[in-house]
This record gives C-alpha cells, structure tokens and sequence, in this order.
C-alpha cells in the first residue's frame, strides 16, 4: 500500500463505521486511490484491521469511528451515517408554542403553517416528542408538528407525525444589555407621551 | 360572530356585545351618546380581521369616530389578538391597560419578545400586539394626530377610565376600576420578571403566567 493511499485512509478514517459491508466499500475505494494494492478488494475489513494494515505500512495513523454524524464518501452517492432515503409529503403542519406542562401532557398553542392562519390550542402527550427533545420542552418553547407521509425507495410507505422543537439559540450576556436598552428607550418614550396628556 | 343588526342602537340605549371562542374574549359597549368602548380583542377567524371592526363596520359606523376607548385587561395572547389594528383604526381613542403593566419588568418583556421570532406571521403574541399599540401611539405622539393626546393611561382599583353626566337625554356613564389592588401589582411584578431573559437560557417566547395578577377589571354603570 503506498503511501498515497495512507494518506487517503486517513481522510476517509472519519467516514468508517463498523459494520463489514461498508468497511469493505471503503477497501475498495483505498485501493482503487492507491492502485497499488488490490488485496484487499473484495475481501470484508472491519476498521480496525484496516488500520491494522494501514498500520504495517510503517506509517502511524490515527482512525475515527464516528457513525454519529452524516458523512459522504467520494463516488458513492449517499450518506452512509444516515437512514436510507425517503421522500417526505407533508400534509399538515403547526407552529407551535408551549403553554404549560401538566405532568404527562402538555398544552400548547399551534398556528397553521399549511392551509391559513387558524388558531388552536391543543393538550399532547410528553411522549409524542423525542426523548432527546424533552428537555427543551418548557413553557414558551417553540415547535413545529409536521403531519405526512414518508415514502422510502423501496415502495414502503408510512404515516408520520412528529414534534421537533425549535432550537433557539440561548440569551448572550449581549442580548440581554441590548433589551435592557431597548426597555430604557421604550420607558422614555412612554413617559414622553404621558407628559403630552397632561399638557393636552 | 352575533347576527348582523341593521341599525346602530339609539343614542340613550346602552349594548353590550360579546364576541370569542369562550377562551379569550372582545367586548364591545356601546356607551352611549355613539361612543363606543373596546375590551380586549380577538380576531375573525375567516378573514383574520379584528371583531370589533367588523362589528361596527356591520352598524355602519366608522372606528375612528365611534371608538372612546381601547381598554386590555391583562397582556395574555387570547385578549390581544387584533388589538393592534383596532387601536390603528380608533384615531380618537385613548388607550387604558392594567397599572400592573407599569413597570420596568413588562417593558423589558416587551423589548425580550421582538428577539425571538416565529416562522407564521399570524402567530402574534399578547407582547407583540402591545408593542403595536406603543408603536401607534408614538407615531401619533410624532404626528400630533391628537391634541389631547394620552396614554397608555394605567388603570387600578378606584380608577375612574371614563365619566360622563346626563347630556341631552342620554344618560350618565361611569366606569370603574376594580382591579387590580395594589398587593396584585407587587404580586404581579414577581409573575413578570419570571419570563425575563436570562443569559445563558434558550430564548422562549412570553406565555401566560397563572395566576393572573395583572389582570383589570371594570365596573359599569
């Protein structure tokens, strides 16, 4: 394996995840940059004994297991990180703004994004939204709850309802001086009118 | 919304009309003498337009002349829904809300709530359509649309927000405030400034704080 290839290992290193099949993928593509070693085409590789042989090559190489974000590989045309692909068709969807929490539900406030500018307040159950999304959800959180269906390559085809919340970003110590500064202006010129009524 | 009428009511006649979902309301009063008042507001849900104007528009009658007063309650999404556009369209009218909304913590509210914006344009909050009202009011404060200009005007227990005698064979009106007293505005301030911004916490947007201690409430008579 030359060194080229190394190098190349390296770079696709990021994109391993540790399931046979894919490491095999990645054999090939290594090789194939390489061009000078083809055996290990074909044959099932996991990471760490391509790194074992990467190893060999007297090169010292640090390799990643990271399977939790999306990545691509060169040529290959899909995201290995992530689920096989689907179209979605939204059929409804809400913004929607968290009014209290009650336990094992939550009220809400949801505002139509699809058809018009209805209004409507509606209990949830906590458990409609993930349990990694659970900790945002407090009282004036904001969320969009999206109705439709999802349709996958293969002809399947699902009905799907799902709470995301929105992550705003948090209050910066800037932030909170500018609407600080905002209320002083506000408060002037509010007691600027209430000057004028007493004139008037 | 309630059935069309045809005619406005008399000038000695006084009406009162409820319009709402049963969750947030806008009250319409005829006061007499063709003044009319507006508590709260809350908007059609086929054309999006507030109630009260549509209501007058029905009578006949023309906003800017009709409406005295323009009176919320408390800041709550459900009784500010259009008020906005009603005091937009009321040129004459002055503007009465709770003294409890007097103090530094709802301006600050207020200035917090323009920071964090929602994807549906229709989705105004109670803070947003108060900041409308402050912003009309300063406009006008700028062009000098009214001499006698006023407000926000805040109201409490034992505030008189309007007081007319016998005149012409129409008869006296006054209305009252009831409340708040002034241990709800102590109480209130500590309901405010729990929906403060605080650095380091995900921005949210201002809902309800229960119990209601801002809240205003009007006698008739």
């Amino acid at each position: 394996m030359t060194a080229v290839a190394v190098a190349d290992a390296q770079q696709v290193g990021d994109a391993f995840v540790d399931t046979r099949n894919i490491a095999v993928q990645r054999a090939e593509h290594l090789a194939l940059i390489g061009s000078t070693d083809t055996a290990s085409i074909g044959q099932p590789l996991s990471p760490s004994q391509l790194l074992l042989q990467v190893g060999q090559e007297g090169r010292a190489i640090r390799l990643f297991e990271r399977t939790d974000r999306p990545t691509m590989v060169p040529g290959q045309g899909h995201n290995l990180a992530r689920p096989e692909p689907y179209h979605f068709d939204l059929l409804q969807q809400w913004e929607g703004i968290v009014q209290s929490i009650e336990g094992e539900t939550f009220t809400v406030v949801l505002h139509d994004l699809t058809h018009d500018a209805l209004e409507h307040e509606a209990t949830l159950p906590v458990e409609e939204v993930s349990p990694a999304d659970r900790k945002l959800l407090k009282p004036g959180a904001v969320f969009y709850w999206s109705i439709g269906y999802k349709r996958h390559l293969s002809g399947q085809q699902e009905r799907v309802s799902a709470i995301r919340m929105r992550r705003l970003p948090g209050w910066s110590r800037r932030d909170v001086e500018a609407v600080e500064r905002r209320a002083a202006e506000l408060e002037h010129l509010i007691g600027g009118q209430a000057s004028d009524s007493s004139q008037g | 919304m309630a059935g069309k009428l045809a005619t406005p009511p008399k000038a000695d006649e006084l009406e009162v009309s409820v319009f709402g979902p049963g969750v947030g309301e806008c009250v319409v009063v005829h006061l007499g003498g063709g003044q009319w008042m507006i508590v709260d507001s809350c908007v059609d849900r086929s054309t999006g337009a507030p109630v009260a104007l549509q209501y007058l528009g029905e009578l006949g009658l023309k906003a800017d002349s009709a409406i005295s007063l323009v009176v919320v309650t408390h800041w709550h999404d459900d009784h500010m829904a259009g008020v906005g556009g009603v005091f937009e369209a009321a040129i004459q009218a002055k503007f009465f809300c709770s003294a409890a909304l007097n103090q530094r913590e709802f301006v600050q509210l207020l200035a917090a709530n323009q920071k964090v914006m929602l994807k549906s344009t229709t989705a105004k909050t109670g803070t947003s359509e108060f900041s409308s009202v402050l912003d009309t009011l300063l406009e006008r404060r700028k062009a000098r649309q009214r001499t006698s200009c006023v407000g926000p005007e805040w109201a409490m227990e034992n505030t008189f927000i309007y007081r007319r005698p016998l005149l012409d064979g129409v008869p006296d009106c006054e209305i009252l405030g009831l409340a708040p007293s002034s241990a709800s505005l102590t109480r209130s301030v500590r309901g405010i400034a729990s929906l403060l911004p605080v650095a380091g916490e995900a921005k949210r947007v201002a809902v309800n704080v229960d119990p209601n201690d801002t809240s205003l409430v009007l006698g008739f008579q």
